[in-house]
């Protein structure tokens, strides 16, 4: 199991250190993977999740580490264990402290919440084995930060910390508190699903896609509800994986979900759809990239132009919200200078990579197509193979390949609707919302 | 003062204050407010001490400060403060035994949270005296009646396991573990799993036994506990071996809905379980409709893994990587999923390009080669150059889409990017080597190319490509000559296809190239300091002297056809593997014993006893200087005379169970008799369907360079079904059984071994693991003065430390033990009294392989101890911890 626990901050400055086992592990272990970190880092990849790292005179031991808000975690194994175990329960830590702390729980975050750091550390880990990770119970016992508390602290010399063992810790639900109490009570769910999908550019078929759903849920809910949704189509789900909090008896046997919630935002379940329905949607943008490259007889003053256009695709009748495209300028490029028709562009002048962000694109015939025209000047190329002069200025200039993102709301890309949810074990009757939104997973169109 | 300083400071709003940096005087002042009244003062100054100790500070002066302020009831600064005991209890052992009275205090305490965190504060410092009074309160809390104390105290169990294993089995803590399995709450039950299965682990001993009774509950609470727990549980149920095809199913059935948990940990472990039991669902028609069904539900479980986090998908396709050579099927038509999406890590896209390949088929090898031609467009080179390399293997494979490859590879070349034009070049070699005379229509295009190439491994590939193809090239040998004008600055491989290239060349065509030939073969022979090149260089020149039809026949000789290596681990290393899936060696691809040698070293070195370990090397560096002076010296007199009561005894161990060899079990284990090695085999035929009489073996290539000297072995009398039998084969030492070994790594123990039943034809694998002491020779003696001499000049890191505990009182005896030891060809050299400690001994002692290694071995006794240390020196480090482990298997066995 762990034996002792890192957390590097972006410069690999060792934030958190933690021993679970007596054994002290030394902080070179942290360097060793720092190097190979930020080696990877210059290499566009990110370091391997498992690193077999000398141990100064004891032997080897290995580092399981996950990249979570610019922060390293590590862990730092002795001996045979389920790595994936140790790699879920790092992301449960990071999990836990954006719910604490906040979106994004990065070195600022942690810095300043170091004591609670610390302090859900001693409760998540026993001995190097996860404890306690359900975020009610944790929240039962160490109080999150609030301005009020940080005030009240101030004043009355209160701590973050409850002296009362949470009772769901120890029932069979312990992922739900007991005595929960709303004067309004609701339930929210959102059925998202992504699309996955790579387009052929030039003849706009789809090449590959794949859909992935989840139920997100948020639920205010007094006592102790038992809950029960029922899809109209349930065969569309080809495989699932549920919360916890699932009765998978029950969904295995008659396709209906069966639960008692947590408390507050979770995801419920996550699905893919089956094979025959992946690829049974229209894509909802139309986008084309067009290369007008100048050559004249000096390289060096040479201009490009990369015109990209977008538009709805006629077939979508619904508003398409959140549309963005992302557009990789090829290395040679040395300035670019940008002109949209709708939305704004930010440009990364490191990466070259330009951001233009369209916003919606509403439904009204005969829209104009969204355009963006770049203005690029090139790098000269090396004087090098000067018999291969001629076909080094042919060498052609691919079009990028884009990523697109985009979002439909009140749509459901696989049909999959919700026939009902119902209450049992408490008499009041909540409110009840229930919506389905599309959006863009990894959605590239492609040029090759 | 200073209360009116923290006063300000506790109302800061964050906790990043306490990282500004300490001055000298602070140590005094938050001396002041450690011992200050007001509780918020104290708390704050605690975690500015905890700040300090986090960013690697001393603060253990302060450490009877912060110990006084453990006597609180707020429960914040409590924790504070075990959190600063832990850390420092290790340095000031003395100073925590005055905390014990409030641990015990607070385990006896009416709030729960304060008896567990009293409960495992206490299990985590770790000093002996502690561990007394550890018992009492910890045995209170296994019993507690909340289960959040008794789920604690289950940890607590392994935790002072690791510190004083004796302790634990003299209370029967282990027993109440067991009861606790049966516990009504399933995160109990899960704890205690975990806690039973990781002493299992450490100690070696077999105490989480799962019988029918276990499994039950084991099954019950995998419903209700956390998803950790659920781990803790499948993984303990994959090491249950079913009785037969029917309970594995149940089994099955009970941990498939797992396949669906948000937790791939869950996920993984739930697969491993599935996959080891079907392997004992037998293969009747019912049973392989069923097994087909499981496959088919298997497969969504892996696709869905590979929409997760980046690190679990790494994790997920190096076990499907295992999974699909093992069983195919599972993901034949979901090769989609594998394809490399634009921003997946480097890590995950040339995972994924393993399974692609393993996955291609006449099916989809359009669709895959259009993604292959993508990658290779990509700006990660070794990424790129992996994808080129994967076009080349599927071509390989793949005959029939042979052509359609070699096309894309055409293309690539055309692009002209430098690597992307020499990994072509590589893989086109392996290809014309796959399939001869086919393609050679595409050699012009690659000549072409020739300036571009400046890799060793490219240019070499393109300079074999010229020489088997001489014939067919019109300038061959002009393109030869422009390589050779840089001879002497290439790269070692490439000077030997050279070299090779040309005399191919010669052969074919001998009028234009006579001058070429020669002048290569005098770079070789004479201006060269490689070895190989030389030697390489002289056999041709003697073959083209004397006999040129038979240089001919040589050189210009059919070659081996390569195979497609898609699916290239060892199938018995494979079964092990998987039923490692979801672990290390799993992600490793190696056995699971590579992972318990490192430990069992990692644990040798970060003892409790660590200083004693350092007394130990000091001992080592006096004892060399006392070995000169001889004097000191007793010489045993008594050896010899009871030496021949001690036999060899090779340790038994089951390899092979009845449902991999077609209902044969083997047990086998090595050991010498009379200078020759044997590998005794205990066969028990469990439902083998003919008497077994005639076996053949064959190993494969190990760490020892064993070979049997008959593949045959016969059983006589053959034994029935239901009977058991012996069979021994004897083994010698061949150097081309030889394993390649790597130089720092120790070696491994294994041997693989493959058996033929003669009778029912069934070809089985099994792993033994070989135990050093059976190759030890005979005339391992040496004389004193040499001995002492080679201790001296082997450099200190190839010294290997350990101590062995549990020794039975017998072995004690030295002499008993110098006697055992010859029997087993360990050679006694000196033994003295250590200078300054009485009732200690040290002894040495030498032992030389059968293959001439050699190792010098230390021991230290002392009286009414009963454990000895061990410290081995060897030039053949690899062989280092084997040697150790021999001599403690030794110490150890009566």
């Amino acid at each position: 199991m762990i034996q002792s626990m890192f957390i590097l901050s972006p410069t690999g400055e060792v934030l958190i250190e933690r021993h679970f086992r007596g054994t002290i592990i030394s902080r070179s272990v942290c360097d060793y993977f720092w190097e190979k970190a930020s080696k990877g880092i210059s290499h566009h990849g990110a370091v391997l999740p498992v690193m077999e790292v000398p141990n100064g005179d004891h032997g080897t031991v290995y580092i399981i580490s996950i990249l979570r808000d610019g922060l390293s975690y590590l862990a730092v194994i002795p001996a045979e264990v389920s790595p994936l175990m140790i790699i879920e329960f790092l992301h449960r830590i990071a999990d836990i402290f954006v719910d604490y702390f906040g979106s994004p729980a990065d070195e600022s975050a942690v810095k300043e919440n170091f004591s609670i750091v610390y302090q859900l550390l001693e409760e998540m880990v026993d001995y190097g084995w996860p404890l306690t990770t359900e975020p009610n119970a944790l929240k039962a016992m160490i109080r999150p930060p609030t301005v009020m508390s940080k005030i009240s602290a101030a004043v009355f010399s209160n701590t973050n910390v409850s002296d009362a063992l949470p009772t769901g810790m120890i029932n069979n639900m312990p992922w739900r508190a007991d005595g929960v109490v709303y004067t309004q009570n609701e339930i929210y769910m959102d059925i998202v699903e992504e699309i996955d999908a790579i387009i052929d550019a030039v003849t706009g078929n789809i090449v590959y896609s794949d859909v992935s759903g989840s139920v997100q849920c948020q639920c205010s809910l007094s006592g102790v509800p038992d809950l029960l949704l029922t899809f109209k189509d349930p065969g569309l789900i080809d495989d699932c994986s549920f919360h916890p909090c699932v009765r998978y008896g029950r969904f295995d046997r008659d396709k209906v979900v069966s639960f008692v919630p947590p408390d507050g935002k979770f995801e419920l379940m996550k699905y893919s759809l089956s094979p025959d329905r992946k690829s049974n949607f229209s894509p909802p943008l139309e986008c084309h990239s067009q290369w007008n490259v100048s050559k004249p007889e000096d390289f060096t003053k040479s201009l490009s132009s990369l015109i990209t256009s977008a538009s709805r695709n006629s077939n979508i009748r619904m508003m398409v919200e959140d549309v963005a495209i992302t557009i990789p300028l090829p290395k040679q490029v040395w300035t670019a200078t940008f002109q949209v028709s709708i939305g704004s562009v930010v440009y990364d002048e490191a990466g070259k990579v330009a951001k233009w962000t369209l916003g919606k694109l509403a439904d009204y015939p005969n829209m104009p197509r969204a355009q963006l025209t770049a203005t690029l000047k090139l790098t000269p190329p090396k004087k090098h193979n000067k018999h291969d002069d001629d076909e080094d200025e042919d060498e052609k200039i691919q079009p990028p390949n884009l990523s697109l993102h985009w979002k439909i709301p009140l749509t459901s890309v696989s049909g999959l609707t919700v026939s009902g949810l119902s209450i049992t074990g408490e008499s009041y009757q909540p409110y009840k919302g229930v919506r389905n939104i599309t959006k863009s997973g990894l959605y590239q169109v492609r040029y090759s | 003062m200073a209360k009116g300083k923290d006063g300000g400071g506790g109302g800061n709003s964050n906790d990043s204050k306490y990282f500004t940096t300490q001055k000298k005087g602070e140590m005094h002042e938050l001396r002041m407010e450690l011992h200050a009244t007001e509780k918020h003062v104290k708390v704050d100054a605690v975690k500015k001490v905890i700040a300090s100790m986090t960013v690697g500070k001393d603060v253990s002066m302060l450490f009877t400060d912060v110990l006084n302020c453990v006597q609180t009831g707020n429960i914040e600064l409590k924790k504070l403060v075990y959190l600063y005991l832990i850390n420092y209890a290790k340095t000031q052992p003395e100073l925590t035994l005055l905390a014990v009275n409030t641990f015990v205090k607070d385990s006896a305490d009416a709030n729960p949270l304060i008896r567990a965190l009293a409960v495992r504060t206490m299990g985590c410092i770790r000093v002996d005296r502690i561990t007394e009074y550890l018992c009492e309160p910890l045995g209170r809390a296994l019993r507690d009646d909340d289960p959040y104390v008794r789920k604690t105290a289950a940890v607590c169990v392994a935790k002072l396991y690791d510190i004083a294993p004796e302790l634990v089995a003299e209370r029967g803590f282990l027993d109440t573990l067991h009861d606790l399995i049966s516990d009504s709450n399933p995160s109990v039950v899960a704890n205690a799993v975990a806690a039973l299965s990781e002493i299992a682990e450490s100690s070696g001993k077999d105490v989480m036994k799962v019988s029918a009774a276990v499994l039950q509950k084991l099954l019950a609470a995998l419903n209700e506990c956390t998803e950790w727990g659920q781990v803790f549980i499948l993984d303990s149920l994959a090491k249950y071996t079913p009785a037969d095809g029917r309970e594995a199913e149940g089994i099955i059935e009970r941990v498939t809905p797992r396949l669906q948990h948000a937790n791939s940990a869950v996920v993984m472990s739930a697969v491993k379980v599935i996959l080891s039991y079907m392997e004992l669902m037998g293969s009747s028609n019912i049973r392989s409709d069923a097994i087909r069904s499981l496959t088919r539900k298997l497969a969504p479980p892996l696709v869905t893994l590979l929409n997760s986090e980046p690190e679990i998908q790494y994790v997920a396709l190096r076990n499907i990587n295992l999974i699909v050579q093992k069983r195919p099927h599972i993901l034949e038509n979901e090769i989609k999923v594998f394809f490399c999406k634009y921003n997946d890590p480097i890590y995950v896209k040339m995972e994924k390009l393993e399974i692609i390949i393993k996955l291609v088929s006449e099916k989809n090898i359009d669709q895959v080669l259009l993604e292959l031609k993508e990658y290779s467009t990509e700006v990660d080179v070794d990424f790129v150059r992996k994808s080129v390399s994967a076009i080349g293997r599927c071509a390989v494979k793949l005959e029939r889409a042979a052509e359609r490859c070699i096309g894309v590879l055409l293309e690539l070349i055309q692009t002209k990017v430098n690597y992307v034009v020499q990994e072509s070049v590589i893989v086109i070699k392996d290809i014309f080597r796959r399939y001869p005379n086919r393609y050679e229509s595409i050699i012009a295009t690659l000549c072409d190319n020739l300036d571009t190439l400046d890799e060793p491994l490219a240019k070499a590939s393109m300079i074999w490509i010229i020489g088997e193809y001489a014939e067919r090239i019109d300038n061959a040998d002009e393109l030869l000559d422009t390589f050779l004008e840089t001879f002497e600055e290439e790269d070692p491989a490439v000077q030997l296809q050279l070299l090779t290239a040309t005399v191919k060349c010669f052969l074919k065509n001998p009028e234009d190239t006579q001058d070429m030939v020669q002048r290569v073969l005098d770079l070789a022979t004479e201006e060269s300091d490689n070895p190989d090149l030389r030697d390489r260089g002289f056999i041709y020149w003697r073959l083209l002297s004397t006999d040129p039809e038979a240089a001919k026949m040589v050189v210009l000789g059919d070659k081996p056809v390569i195979e497609d290596d898609t699916f290239r681990l060892d199938p018995g290393l494979l079964n092990v593997l998987i039923g490692q899936i979801a672990t290390l060696s799993s992600v490793y691809h190696k056995p699971p014993e590579a992972f318990v040698v490192r430990r069992a070293a990692g644990i040798s070195a970060d003892d409790d006893e660590e200083d004693d370990d350092d007394e130990n090397y000091e001992d080592g560096d006096t004892g060399e200087g006392d070995l000169l002076d001889m004097g000191g010296m007793n010489i045993n007199d008594s050896r010899g005379a009871t030496a021949s009561v001690y036999e060899t005894k090779s340790p038994m161990n089951k390899v092979c169970g009845a449902e991999k060899s077609n209902g044969i079990e083997v047990y086998a284990g090595f050991r010498q008799v009379n200078g020759t090695i044997r590998m005794e085999m205990q066969m028990n035929n469990i439902s083998s369907p003919a008497e077994i009489q005639g076996l053949a073996i064959q190993l494969n290539k190990n760490s020892f360079g064993l070979s049997p000297t008959s593949q045959q072995i016969s059983c006589n009398p053959p034994i029935a079904p239901g009977s058991s039998g012996i069979a021994t084969v004897e083994l010698v030492v061949t150097p081309n059984m030889l394993a390649p070994q790597s130089a720092n790594q120790p070696a491994s123990p294994q041997v693989q071994i493959a058996i033929k039943n003669m009778q029912t034809g069934t070809v089985f694998y099994f792993a033994v693991d070989f135990n050093l002491e059976a190759l030890f020779s005979q005339d391992g003696t040496m004389e004193r003065s040499v001995f002492i001499e080679s201790w001296k000049s082997i450099d200190d890191r190839n010294e290997l430390y350990g101590t062995v505990s549990d020794i039975p009182p017998e072995n004690l005896d030295i002499d008993t033990v110098i006697n055992k030891f010859k029997a087993n060809n360990i050679f006694f050299i000196a033994r003295r009294p250590v200078p300054n400690a009485e009732g200690q001994e040290v002894v040495y002692f030498f032992m030389r392989t059968i293959t001439q290694m050699e190792f010098l071995a230390e021991l230290t006794f002392k009286q009414g101890v009963t454990a000895c240390k061990i410290c081995l020196k060897t030039e053949n480090s690899s062989y280092g911890l084997l040697a150790k482990q021999a001599i403690e298997y030794l110490l150890r066995d009566f």
